[in-house]
């Protein structure tokens, strides 16, 4: 955000003096009240973006070129207009509830799909889970009914569903069925056999276990909910479901979504920000921080020291390669060697590296239950050994030792362990300011929260005095008037994170004259953004009148929020071009330095095998 | 609700008994029974009787039971601690499924071993490469664990 943020409030200037509600939307974006945020601000937030990518000749930043995708969109584009195109070809005998079925049953590949249709339809629609004969769903109210799964038959009338099989089951239980499956985002069969149950019926039963969720009752207490409620009185009357409601929320296909990105990632990525469902696509291949972690050995230093900074349709700012949030200056391989410390030293994480161990192809964390050592990762549905972490197919084939001593590794553990102890005093040091940082920013985004809604409620108070007595006093403000406080906000917070980020890389850094320069701008920056702070400390502990203050205030916001922009901008661009010009030096502690930087990644699971 | 269900497969195991297994709850508990697995006639494990503990979850039948072997067995996919390695015990459960279908889903694992999704590689091993030498361990160990 740093090098261009100038820019971009003197952009909004522009903008608001023509529509104020476009400043509105900024404001409380900023406050990242995300269920605020309408389709019309994603639209200003896309804006921006090509504003702000315009000025980022910074080539040091490397702001990437990207697309930002929200999960819906991933749906209408690569599922539901699949299936729309297919539709319009008129395959034969299906209708676009089969067609959704072949598609995901085939992975969402068009030509597998038209191929099974022409080829053999008779195997294809049996491997797709579809009926031969008409498709006829039903639910139905049955008396006396015993569903094979529950076992209950309290019930006089009993709702029921089935697929063409007529394998009836109690909505109930179908529901629990649905519910538990629904989240590996596979098609989801009849229970007693292997016909697919379509996408609309799937959404019914979510909905159902929705409701009942929130009304707080079993799905068994109230199982004549539909009967009664006149809306869903075609359900039980066992008409077909027509897929008017919006395909693309159905939340079978947002987990098929999921999966299909799990397992073939290519350029997307997910936002990190929690609850939040949207996707960044990265356009310039060439920046790609995945690549660079994992062939960093070949890409040139420079290419190393890049972070790409994203932005998700949520306007949530992330850093692409390493999906965490914006840490510049630190360089991503860094911030996951940080992150990877400080998790070592709490509890939870000494239990995770006791007690599970990450899928050697996609790095999720696997906790074993019980079973068999061959595992399947629930998540790339990668199958390997959990002894010796490798491909489990090794071991089918040829008798496979997984047992093997490896003294290196060993030799490892105790120069792992000796530079822990050299440098925990000096990790200490680094992690505390860092950590005390952090706190602070938890503090200030509720200070911020707060002046912001004392301000609102001002603004909104004014305007109202002003429209009763449609009279414009001296000293009322209009919003275009304190558009400087929402960009001081916005700033201390930015300005807030990079300073947090200094101090790991300032752990990283090896000393020399040049690491004392870039001690010095950090405390600068650590200067500008305290008093920042402190201003709006001061704002917020006064009880009455605080607009005032803030007006009183407000040229000193001004300039330090331009200085702390500046201050930050001149950090980062200290710290990427001492890198690139070698400067500069980060290395990881000492023992290890020896390694190639770019090994952080193996270096968890080694790290893990030697305990 | 689970109750109910396990209770009724308790009934329905008494009114139509599989041929070759027998299951039925050890205690007071019904979620904790005990099943036996006569060995099939056509397999190295004929003539043998294979005890098995079955433990219900408490949502079953939503989450499968689970099996294990308490006499111990020469199988490729079934390991010392009498862990079985099958499908529908994992991640092709369905609740349509019951307790007198896995124990026929395991007599004929029995029959038909699968040893290319093996849970003791050593023993696939040998099943692939020197079928008698398994036949004669399995028959073995039948005669010594299980008559």
């Amino acid at each position: 955000m740093s090098d261009s943020d100038g820019n971009i409030s003197e952009d909004l200037e522009f903008d608001y003096d023509d529509d104020e509600e476009v400043s509105f939307s900024e404001f409380t974006a900023d406050e990242n009240e995300i269920d605020l945020v309408n389709k019309f601000e994603e639209e200003v937030y896309i804006k921006k973006d090509l504003k702000k990518e315009a000025p980022s000749a910074n080539r040091l930043q490397a702001r990437a070129k990207y697309k930002a995708w929200s999960l819906e969109e991933y749906i209408n584009h690569f599922f539901i207009s699949k299936c729309k195109k297919l539709q319009s070809m008129k395959l034969p005998n299906c209708d676009f509830d089969d067609i959704l079925i072949m598609l995901h049953a085939k992975n969402w590949g068009e030509e597998s799909v038209i191929n099974g249709c022409y080829d053999n339809p008779t195997k294809f629609f049996e491997d797709c889970g579809l009926p031969l004969r008409k498709r006829n769903n039903t639910f139905e109210v049955v008396k006396n009914f015993l569903c094979p799964i529950c076992c209950s038959d309290d019930d006089i009338q009993t709702e029921t569903y089935s697929l063409t099989c007529n394998h009836k089951f109690c909505v109930a239980c179908y529901t629990r069925y649905v519910v538990g499956l629904v989240h590996e985002g596979k098609l989801i069969t009849c229970p007693e056999c292997k016909l697919s149950i379509p996408h609309g019926d799937v959404q019914k039963f979510v909905n159902v276990y929705n409701e009942q969720q929130q009304s707080g009752s079993s799905v068994l207490n109230s199982p004549f909910k539909f009967v009664v409620d006149d809306a869903s009185k075609a359900f039980v009357k066992g008409s077909p479901i027509k897929t008017t409601i919006d395909l693309s929320s159905f939340e079978l296909l947002k987990y098929a979504a999921k999966r299909n990105i799990d397992s073939n990632p290519g350029n997307f990525k997910y936002c990190p920000a929690p609850d939040c469902m949207h996707l960044v696509e990265l356009l310039s291949p060439a920046k790609d921080g995945r690549t660079e972690s994992e062939n960093g050995k070949t890409m040139d230093e420079e290419n190393i020291y890049k972070v790409p900074i994203v932005t998700c349709p949520k306007s949530h700012e992330f850093c692409y390669s390493c999906q965490f949030e914006n840490h510049l200056p630190l360089p991503c391989w860094l911030v996951k060697a940080w992150i990877k410390k400080c998790n070592d030293d709490s509890e939870t994480a000494n239990w995770i590296d006791a007690h599970t161990q990450s899928c050697p192809k996609c790095d999720s964390q696997i906790e074993k239950n019980g079973g068999c050592n061959h595992m399947t990762c629930s998540t790339c549905a990668y199958h390997f050994c959990w002894i010796c972490l490798e491909e489990w197919a090794k071991h089918g084939h040829q008798y496979y030792a997984c047992n093997r001593f490896d003294p290196d590794t060993v030799n490892a553990a105790q120069k792992y362990k000796k530079s822990k102890r050299l440098t925990l005093k000096r990790y200490i040091f680094f992690y505390s300011r860092f950590s005390v940082h952090e706190t602070s920013m938890e503090g200030d985004s509720k200070t911020l929260k707060k002046v912001n809604e004392k301000m609102t409620k001002y603004m909104n108070e004014e305007s109202k005095r002003r429209n009763n007595a449609e009279v414009s006093s001296t000293n009322s403000l209009s919003w275009i008037d304190v558009q400087f406080l929402h960009d001081a906000i916005r700033q201390l917070t930015n300005g807030r994170k990079t300073l947090k980020w200094t101090y790991v890389f300032a752990f990283y850094l090896s000393k020399s004259n040049f690491s004392e320069i870039f001690e010095q701008m950090q405390d600068y920056l650590n200067k500008t953004v305290e008093d920042l702070s402190k201003i709006f400390e001061e704002i917020y502990a006064k009880k009455k009148d605080s607009s005032n203050l803030i007006m009183q205030n407000k040229l000193d916001i001004i300039n330090l929020s331009n200085l702390v922009a500046q201050r930050q901008e001149k950090m980062i661009e200290f710290a990427f071009t001492g890198l690139e010009q070698k400067l500069l030096r980060l290395e990881e502690e000492k023992p290890e330095s020896s390694l190639e930087p770019v090994q952080t990644q193996t270096q968890g699971q080694t790290k893990r095998k030697q305990r | 609700m689970s109750l109910k269900r396990i209770n009724k497969e308790l009934a329905d195991l008494g009114r139509d008994p599989p041929s070759s297994c027998s299951a039925g709850p050890v205690g007071d508990d019904l979620y904790h029974w005990q099943a036996s697995i006569m060995g099939p006639p056509d397999s190295p494990y004929a003539g043998g009787v294979f005890f098995l503990s079955i433990h219900f979850p408490t949502d079953y039948p939503f989450k499968p039971p689970k099996v294990a072997f308490t006499t111990k067995i020469y199988h490729p996919n079934i390991n010392g601690n009498g862990n079985i390695c099958l499908d529908i015990l994992k991640d092709q459960w369905s609740p349509a499924l019951t307790i007198s279908k896995v124990l026929l889903s395991i007599c004929s694992l029995l029959t038909d071993a699968n040893p290319d999704d093996p849970l003791v590689p050593e023993i696939a091993h040998i099943y692939k490469q020197d079928r008698a030498k398994y036949e004669a361990t399995a028959k073995e160990w039948t005669k010594k664990y299980a008559v």
